[in-house]
């Protein structure tokens, strides 16, 4: 059986070498990216009170396959998750190249 | 018949060479007629071809018109708050969209990532939902989901209408 760690790392790896584009979607903090025939929605849901976030694998029509919830005490997959989050967040919202144009204009004011 | 005796190797030669152009004859005119076949096959591929791809810009067509229809229905049930109706109605709408990209895999890469967003968008969207029902909370993205049905309609429309199939 196939291991959600095993999953994150790989989700991980890929999303730092920028072979996965994520998107935002209608969520706040809820990003999506299409890989093959599948769809991988990464989340921190807002009606949990603990810390955990979301991790939903779909088929080619939307139909969900699995969701994991993972909180903090999944050590290291959490962290995994965390900066998953993160880098996909950054990815989908072209954070770093905002951040580039908004250092840019400051050096020319 | 001497000179027959002494000459039979011309006469052979000759003989030879009519029955070689006969031959050529013959073969050409095989030739040719397996031409015609093999034009004739090829012809009948294309025309295969030119329905097969006529009825799937059909399907398609007729797919998105009622995908389109579907966006429709949906942004009416949304603006009149009715969640638990909607929900029915975004998995039929995931699958036609799905139906769409799969039946033109030579979709520009634009349009195939069109298609493949509006089903990341359907699918958030339904779950979106169905988490605060769960929860018994308010749907407040309503407006985002009004805007973001509003656009994948009007991709489809573009889409509909163009010529890439």
């Amino acid at each position: 059986m196939v291991k959600v760690a095993d999953i994150v790392s790989k989700l991980l790896e890929r999303t730092g070498q920028e072979k996965i584009a994520w998107r935002p979607t209608v969520s706040e903090d809820t990003f999506a990216a299409t890989i093959g025939d599948w769809s991988v929605f990464i989340s921190r849901p807002r009606h949990i009170a603990t810390p955990e976030i979301n991790l939903r694998v779909h088929d080619r029509v939307g139909q969900l396959l699995e969701e994991f919830y993972i909180g903090a005490d999944a050590v290291p997959t959490y962290g995994q998750l965390q900066e998953l989050h993160s880098k996909a967040k950054h990815n989908a919202l072209g954070i770093d190249r905002q951040l580039e144009g908004l250092l840019a204009e400051l050096e020319r004011v | 018949m001497d000179y027959f005796l002494d000459n039979w190797g011309s006469f052979i030669g000759i003989a030879g060479l009519v029955i070689t152009g006969i031959g050529v004859v013959i073969s050409y005119l095989a030739f040719h007629r397996a031409g015609k076949a093999r034009d004739a096959a090829a012809a009948a591929k294309v025309a295969s071809d030119e329905t097969r791809s006529a009825i799937t810009r059909t399907l398609t067509t007729v797919d998105l018109e009622r995908a389109i229809a579907l966006l429709q229905r949906l942004k009416e049930m949304h603006r009149a708050n009715r969640w638990e109706t909607c929900l029915e109605h975004y998995q039929p709408l995931r699958v036609l969209l799905s139906e769409i990209r799969s039946r033109h895999p030579a979709l520009t890469s634009e349009l195939q990532r069109t298609l493949e967003t509006a089903i990341l968008d359907v699918t958030e969207m339904e779950n979106a939902i169905v988490a605060a029902l769960r929860e018994s909370a308010e749907i407040t993205a309503a407006a985002e989901f009004d805007r973001t049905l509003n656009r994948i309609q009007s991709e489809l429309e573009s889409l509909s209408s163009s010529s890439h199939f």
